[in-house]
């Protein structure tokens, strides 16, 4: 699958290239921002049942329907809020991107239904 | 430098730029395996294998978008690998499959969604999990759904980042990690649907 058949040759190692990289990470933190809405409003949705029926927008689907919505509502607003606002920034990406990698690791965590339900269930107290 | 995105199908420039006698070869090949494949389709009693109803189709549908998506997202995964340690040829072909496996991931949880309808719906699959087995729902379906969610935003963020920067990123070693492992991460998500979609699907399907 790795074969040289591309028109234009990859450029030459040796010379690390420098370029705002604020886009990077407003392009990888309005994802985890919508991953951590889709996380949050799950379990604001067995915390609440007033809320449950609310974000219930498809009686088949269910409250599922709203928590998707939730999550393309918040990435998808959020991305180019983040694109305007740090495109021309040059920030550092080792560390922005261990971050996101870190949220990554608490956003597929509190999908786990024993933790989001332990969570749920203290909120409830 | 970002530059502008560049669309250029690299299926037909790769056979462009092959061997006339590989080219037709490649061509001769694929067309006979479609005729015989079309062939078999046609005459052989598929109908029997997908089911009768409407969801019967829309699940096999679910499921072969989930292939593919997995397909091309394992190969994906190879050339992230690629560009990961600054050594990847192919760039284009990355470009691509993971433009690919971000529309596989829409479509899949498009008709997922759909198929959802079939799951929840009274003497459904959910129902007979909440009877017989209620952690196969709580617990092992619940996680699918919400993770095969993730599979998206990992691989659209892959692909603008590849489709904006182009080869650049190659010469930049944080920008490569950015581009690539998301990659990894969507694949991860995605197999654990797939393979959680399996076991519930054998153990009762819609």
């Amino acid at each position: 699958m790795d074969t040289e058949h591309v028109e234009e040759p990859v450029p030459e190692e040796g010379t690390e290239l420098r370029f705002p990289t604020g886009v990077i990470v407003a392009a990888l933190f309005a994802a985890w921002i919508g991953l951590m809405a889709l996380a949050i409003t799950n379990i604001a949705a067995d915390v609440n049942g007033g809320f449950r029926t609310w974000i219930t927008l498809h009686s088949g689907i269910g409250p599922y329907s709203g928590k998707e919505v939730f999550l393309f509502a918040s990435w998808f607003v959020s991305w180019p809020f983040l694109h305007f606002t740090l495109r021309k920034r040059e920030l550092d990406l080792r560390r922005w991107f261990g971050v996101f990698l870190v949220g990554m690791l608490i956003a597929t965590i509190l999908m786990w239904p024993p933790i989001f339900e332990a969570i749920a269930d203290a909120l409830k107290g | 430098m970002p530059k502008g995105i560049r669309m250029r199908a690299p299926f037909a420039t790769t056979i462009r730029k092959m061997e006339p006698s590989l080219a037709t070869l490649l061509i001769l090949t694929v067309g006979a395996v479609a005729v015989v494949g079309l062939l078999l389709a046609v005459t052989a009693p598929t109908g029997l294998l997908v089911g009768d109803t409407q969801w019967h189709y829309i699940s096999a549908f679910h499921g072969l978008g989930a292939t593919m998506f997995l397909l091309g997202a394992t190969i994906a995964v190879y050339l992230s690998w690629r560009l990961f340690i600054g050594e990847i040829k192919a760039f284009d072909d990355l470009k691509w499959l993971t433009t690919f496996s971000a529309v596989m991931a829409a479509v899949t949880i498009a008709f997922g969604n759909w198929i959802y309808i079939a799951y929840r719906a009274p003497g459904g699959p959910r129902s007979y999990f909440l009877e017989t087995l209620p952690e196969i729902h709580a617990v092992f379906f619940e996680f699918k759904e919400f993770i095969a969610l993730f599979t998206l935003p990992m691989f659209i963020v892959s692909a603008f980042i590849l489709w904006r920067y182009g080869k650049d990123i190659v010469r930049h070693p944080e920008a490569r990690a950015a581009a690539s492992i998301p990659v990894l991460l969507g694949w991860v998500f995605l197999l654990i649907a797939y393979v959680l979609g399996a076991a519930i699907t054998k153990l009762r399907g819609v």
